[in-house]
């Protein structure tokens, strides 16, 4: 993202909006520290300037274009079709059944607003998991970038990138789920932002979650399951037309 | 993505909400599907959401209109609603089995209540993700009261920072709390921040400010929240 200097009136309206406090007014003019900037274009989109100063950049070069494809939720990720930072995860589990009753869902969400990540944050997360026997999700963009999924090693070029959050998902059997959350309790002194970590389970009987049993049987406040969830519904089906 | 999975609830009274989010399976059923989400986004709308939208191309309180957002709608759509009444949300779920369209419907909010709206609907669970809350340095989030706002748009496009000013503009009266909720929803492509419950938080914040004796347009910003623009102006450098 770019300002464009002789439009900008330094009102600092814009300032308020960047989740990654990129924008700065220097000399009355407001500018955008492109090392900071996700190229999420929130300031853009929300049309806060009254001089339409900002410029969103026209084609982003790899890694940079990586920035946008993890920060911008309409940006999609060509390789899935997928906008914004993720999959359909447990979305549409009910007619893709990626998630079975023998297997969890992980995913962890990587930076929030105003903290932000660098893909080096992400890595060290990817690093922990990896030695763990994890499946990463293979239409993740995280995924994508990772040169080495044995390891969790991502692409060297990446990894000063920065963005305003990624999700790092995989699946597990459910006997690895503890040492996966003791892994990532291990290096969240050492990752420089925050992330919030998400288990999906297939229900079993209509209302049984047999990883909240699992994790409840442990008795460790440390992994406590709060009560907030995303529950798919169960009406989606199988498409019957061609190429479905 | 986990648009709606880890928003914080710490303070009190907010009221219940409950977020639709329709989908189609790339690959399996999104061919042909546009009607389809048009059945799904009317059928949201006529359960009076306090939010909706369609992801790919934002919402009715990101300055799209209805119109908009149909004649978008493609294959590749998110419809999203965001209910503060659990009637409502059932009978939009009532609605959309009946209509039996095939395309996937995830609701999000307290898992029980969940389950049980949607047994009331008729409607057997099929796959659940759970928060395990948040990790790392966990001191760079904003206050408690400040992440119960910003949680609510999981991309994160809403910034602790704006949260800061508007409160600074409601606690001045230049600004309700349903204007600043509304304001804060702007960013929010996917449609799902819930301006009903940030109108809630942001009176309660102001009301516990006023009771902790902060001066009404002064004092210091709730933690980790920048206060700039003051007076609809100014800057940082």
């Amino acid at each position: 993202m770019n300002v464009m200097a002789e439009r900008c009136t330094g009102c600092g309206l814009c300032l308020k909006h960047c989740p990654m406090r990129a924008i700065k007014i220097t000399a009355r003019k407001a500018r955008v520290d492109q090392d900071l900037c996700a190229e999420c274009e929130v300031c853009y989109r929300v049309g806060v300037c009254t001089e339409d100063a900002f410029e969103p950049a026209r084609e982003l070069a790899w890694p940079r274009s990586i920035r946008s494809i993890f920060s911008n939720p309409l940006t999609e990720f060509k390789e899935t079709g997928v906008t914004g930072r993720g999959t359909e995860e447990m979305k549409t589990n009910d007619v893709t059944g990626r998630f079975r009753s023998s297997m969890l869902g992980v995913c962890v969400d990587v930076g929030r607003p105003n903290v932000g990540a660098t893909l080096k944050d992400v890595e060290v997360i990817t690093r922990a998991v990896a030695p763990l026997g994890v499946e990463f999700e293979g239409k993740n963009p995280v995924t994508y970038v990772m040169r080495d999924r044995a390891s969790g090693q991502l692409d060297p070029a990446v990894l000063s990138e920065r963005v305003v959050s990624a999700v790092v998902e995989f699946t597990i059997p459910p006997e690895k789920l503890r040492g996966v959350l003791e892994a990532l309790q291990a290096v969240a002194p050492v990752v420089d932002t925050v992330f919030s970590v998400g288990v999906i389970c297939r229900m079993e009987d209509g209302d049984h979650v047999p990883a909240l049993d699992q994790v409840r049987g442990w008795g460790d406040p440390d992994f406590a399951v709060g009560p907030h969830s995303k529950v798919n519904a169960g009406l989606g089906r199988p498409g019957s037309g061609p190429g479905e | 993505m986990t648009h709606t999975l880890h928003r914080t609830r710490n303070l009190a009274g907010q009221g219940e909400e409950f977020i639709l989010l329709s989908m189609a399976a790339q690959g399996y059923n999104n061919r042909g599907s546009e009607d389809k989400f048009r059945e799904t986004f009317r059928i949201m709308l006529k359960h009076r959401p306090v939010n909706a939208g369609d992801d790919n191309i934002g919402g009715i309180l990101t300055g799209r209109t209805v119109e908009e957002i149909l004649s978008h709608a493609n294959g590749k759509s998110y419809m999203a609603a965001v209910y503060d009444d659990r009637e409502q949300a059932e009978a939009a779920l009532r609605e959309l089995k009946a209509v039996n369209l095939g395309l996937s419907v995830v609701v999000t909010g307290e898992r029980e209540v969940v389950f049980d709206l949607l047994q009331r609907a008729g409607l057997t669970p099929h796959t659940v993700n759970m928060s395990l809350g948040y990790m790392g340095k966990v001191e760079k989030l904003p206050a408690p009261e400040v992440l119960d706002i910003t949680s609510m748009c999981g991309h994160a496009m809403v910034c602790p920072d704006h949260v800061g000013y508007v409160l600074r503009q409601v606690r001045g009266g230049r600004m309700s709390a349903r204007d600043g909720a509304v304001e804060l929803a702007r960013p929010c492509t996917c449609a799902m921040f819930n301006p009903s419950r940030a109108e809630a938080l942001l009176t309660e914040i102001c009301r516990r400010r006023r009771a902790a004796g902060v001066a009404t347009a002064d004092g210091p910003p709730p933690a980790g929240v920048t206060e700039i623009a003051p007076d609809d102006g100014g800057g940082r450098s």
